[in-house]
């Protein structure tokens, strides 16, 4: 036998060559000086190094161990989360009504989230709102803390630090209160007829009523603004009751209860209300408007585009251009420049409805349209049949599978692409009850703060793109949930039955599989989907956070 | 706390720290890294076997942990390169280098070397001298083959003695 290599050596010598191998190895050395000499090197290199390796790392005292909560400790303090989210959802949509976490994901799902939400909080002004948003607020504050508690190392010996993530979460809060401070008059901030403001004027308080004249912008809020006399800039508007009655050199961009615009408006005009009047009176530019009930009312009229997302649409006034509706009902009695494209319910043309282009409707069924005797439409009408939600109840078997297989499809292509693009989201952990329940808790939190926080960050208007980007990863992450665990739960199965890791595209097909399963099972489907959405949704925030920890540690060292 | 527990944390903290230290080379990273291998420990520790002794185990979660941390830092997936060119990258075999390493009477200079190796060569080196770690759990630990263990191994020995020959080599 020639000598053997280093690499043979030094395994040898590690004990880690295979019985033959090693007892062939031994006869070798025996008789050979050369690699006697060079064995006993290597030996006395391994005792070298586990010497330097021993040596200095002396420990002057031994911080004291801190146990984690107990499961029992995590259990309360969810149910104590549980049933602070569970206040702040006293509302009169249940969360159900309009959170779209269940596989009814979809833009009808947004839709009806802002439909809902958005003039609720409103109609109930500032007060109701600053409770809901210290109850969110608070228990975001308190699942930080349990998180930190369990997770950041440092933190856990300085509950002063702990202590701050507290604070910071209520100061998020503050400003809402601090609008109310802010209202030194509380009564009526009143720009009297003759009076003229050369700039912009932000005005709060409880009533704001422009008579006279401003150049600028304003920026009104209070439980009720009205607008008589001229605002040279841009209007934005924030209250239960916003009235538009004068006029309006640029845009209007107001959040109400109830926003009329009656007054003529040069520029577009954007609005959340419940309800959204526009008209009588002219509309410069575009119109989008959100709401429960949105309608262009007779007399008004809007030059360019209508946009409306609403359940209940209503033109009833001439829109220069396109119509595009997203609606449960969308009526339509008016003319139209342009075409009409809706996506509803139901979709009616009544006379003297003239629409001078297509009318495109996308509507569950063929009888959905109804194009009354004295309505016109210049180009065609397109009747496309959306599938609705429910659409096995209608469908049949085959139709519901195709259904399922669809939604397979796009999840698993999805998760490929994410699994391959981020790999640690491969490696989530879930193996105790409590890292499921942390996973549930920073998941429910998260589900409800999210789209709060989003829709005050709306409300300061510059916040706008950063709330409509919150919104958007919001949403992403309510999709994303299901991938995270299903693949999670793959792994798990595999490892059961197999017990050897398979490739990670084999374990989220088997995940998502269960996953599809699971959230279709009558009765308990819904609840398992809201379950493994809340899981996955924590899973992926805690996994994020501890990606830029990480991040901010490697780069700091 | 079981008594039992806190016990064992005072008698292996030393050693958990140690090799926290040695992997991820930063004293405030490991001291977080040791506390969060006790707290795991603790949460598993009604599934721990007691036939197994308790150091094994305690190290062998706190070499996970301290592996993923040095994974999401270096933000890779592989932890080691590919096997194949460091095979080929291995210089061939040289018995007079053997010395340098072991004529090398400081440990400190020696424990430095260890700290400026990459990764990929350091965490097998601390597995294998400091962890007590076989080849086939190194590998597990690595997610590489039990070979791949030994040329990593190999690597960062030459790697140590060509350090160790530099830094005296201006002293002659």
């Amino acid at each position: 036998m020639s000598c053997p290599p280093e690499l043979i050596l030094a395994q040898f010598v590690d004990r880690a060559l295979a019985e033959a191998d090693a007892a062939a190895t031994a006869d070798h050395v025996a008789g050979c000086d050369d690699c006697r000499v060079r064995v006993d090197g290597l030996r006395r290199e391994a005792s070298l190094l586990r010497e330097a390796l021993a040596g200095d790392v002396a420990v002057p005292v031994i911080p004291a161990f801190d146990p984690p909560l107990s499961t029992g400790a995590w259990t309360v303090a969810l149910l104590i989360t549980g049933a602070g989210a569970g206040l702040a959802s006293t509302v009169p949509v249940s969360l159900t009504d309009w959170l779209p976490w269940s596989s009814r994901f979809d833009i009808w799902a947004l839709g009806e989230l802002l439909l809902t939400l958005v003039p609720w909080l409103m109609q109930r002004g500032g007060a109701l709102m600053t409770i809901v948003i210290e109850v969110i607020a608070a228990l975001a504050a308190l699942g930080a803390l349990f998180w930190l508690a369990r997770r950041v190392g440092p933190w856990r010996r300085h509950p002063l630090l702990l202590a701050l993530p507290l604070l910071l979460a209520i100061g998020a809060a503050m400003p809402v209160q601090a609008l109310d401070l802010r209202r030194s008059d509380q009564g009526t901030i009143h720009v009297p007829a003759g009076e003229t403001i050369a700039d912009t004027l932000i005005a709060i308080g409880g009533s704001v009523e422009i008579d006279g004249d401003v150049e600028g912008d304003l920026i009104a809020a209070g439980e009720r603004v009205v607008v008589r006399g001229r605002v040279g800039g841009q209007v934005f508007a924030a209250a239960e009751t916003v009235a538009i009655e004068g006029v309006v050199g640029g845009g209007v961009i107001g959040a109400g209860g109830s926003l009329n615009i009656s007054g003529e408006v040069a520029g577009s005009v954007v609005g959340f209300a419940e309800t959204l009047q526009a008209g009588p009176g002219r509309i410069g530019r575009n119109l989008y408007g959100f709401g429960k009930t949105v309608q262009v009312a007779p007399g008004a009229g809007v030059a360019g585009n209508a946009v409306l997302f609403s359940r209940d649409a209503t033109v009833s006034a001439p829109i220069g251009a396109d119509v595009l509706g997203f609606a449960a009902e969308l009526d339509l009695g008016s003319t139209v420049g342009g075409g009409v494209t809706a996506y509803a319910g139901r979709v009616l043309l009544l006379a003297p409805a003239r629409v001078a282009r297509d009318v495109t409707a996308f509507v569950p069924g063929d009888d959905r349209v109804t194009v009354s005797p004295g309505a016109e439409i210049g180009g065609e009408l397109k009747v496309e049949i959306r599938a609705e939600e429910h659409a096995e109840e209608h469908d049949g078997v085959g139709g519901y599978v195709v259904l399922q297989l669809l939604r397979f499809t796009a999840a698993f292509l999805t998760g490929a692409v994410i699994l391959a693009l981020v790999p640690g989201l491969r490696r989530v952990q879930l193996d105790t009850v409590g890292q499921t329940l942390l996973s549930a808790g920073v998941g429910l939190v998260t589900l409800v703060a999210v789209p709060i926080l989003a829709l005050l960050t709306a409300l300061t208007l510059i916040g706008l793109p950063l709330a409509v980007m919150g919104l958007v990863l919001w949403l992403a992450g309510l999709y994303l949930a299901k991938v995270v665990v299903g693949h999670y739960l793959g792994a798990r199965i595999l490892a059961a039955v197999s017990g050897e890791p398979k490739h990670f595209l084999v374990t989220l097909a088997v995940g998502l599989a269960v996953v599809i399963v699971a959230v279709n099972v009558p009765f308990i489907g819904g609840v398992a989907s809201f379950l493994l959405t809340v899981v996955g949704l924590g899973l992926l925030v805690l996994f994020l956070w501890g990606a830029v920890r990480d991040r901010n540690r490697a780069t700091a060292i | 706390m079981p008594a039992d527990f806190d016990d064992l944390y005072q008698s292996h903290y030393r050693r958990v720290f140690g090799l926290c230290l040695r992997l991820l080379g930063h004293r405030t990273q490991a001291e977080d890294a040791a506390q969060e291998t006790f707290v795991r420990a603790y949460r598993a520790f009604g599934r721990y076997d007691r036939s197994r002794p308790f150091a094994a185990w305690v190290l062998e979660i706190a070499s996970n942990h301290c592996v993923d941390l040095i994974r999401r830092r270096s933000r890779e997936d592989a932890l080691a390169g590919d096997p194949e060119a460091e095979l080929s990258a291995l210089p061939a075999d040289d018995a007079g280098a053997l010395g340098a390493l072991i004529s090398a009477e400081q440990g400190s200079a020696l424990r430095d070397a260890i700290d400026a190796l990459p990764d990929r060569y350091r965490v097998p080196i601390v597995l294998a001298y400091y962890g007590d770690a076989s080849y086939d759990d190194i590998a597990a630990r690595m997610d590489i083959t039990r070979n791949h263990v030994g040329v990593l191994l190999l690597r960062a020995r030459q790697r140590l003695r060509q350090a160790l020959t530099d830094q005296e080599a201006p002293d002659r």
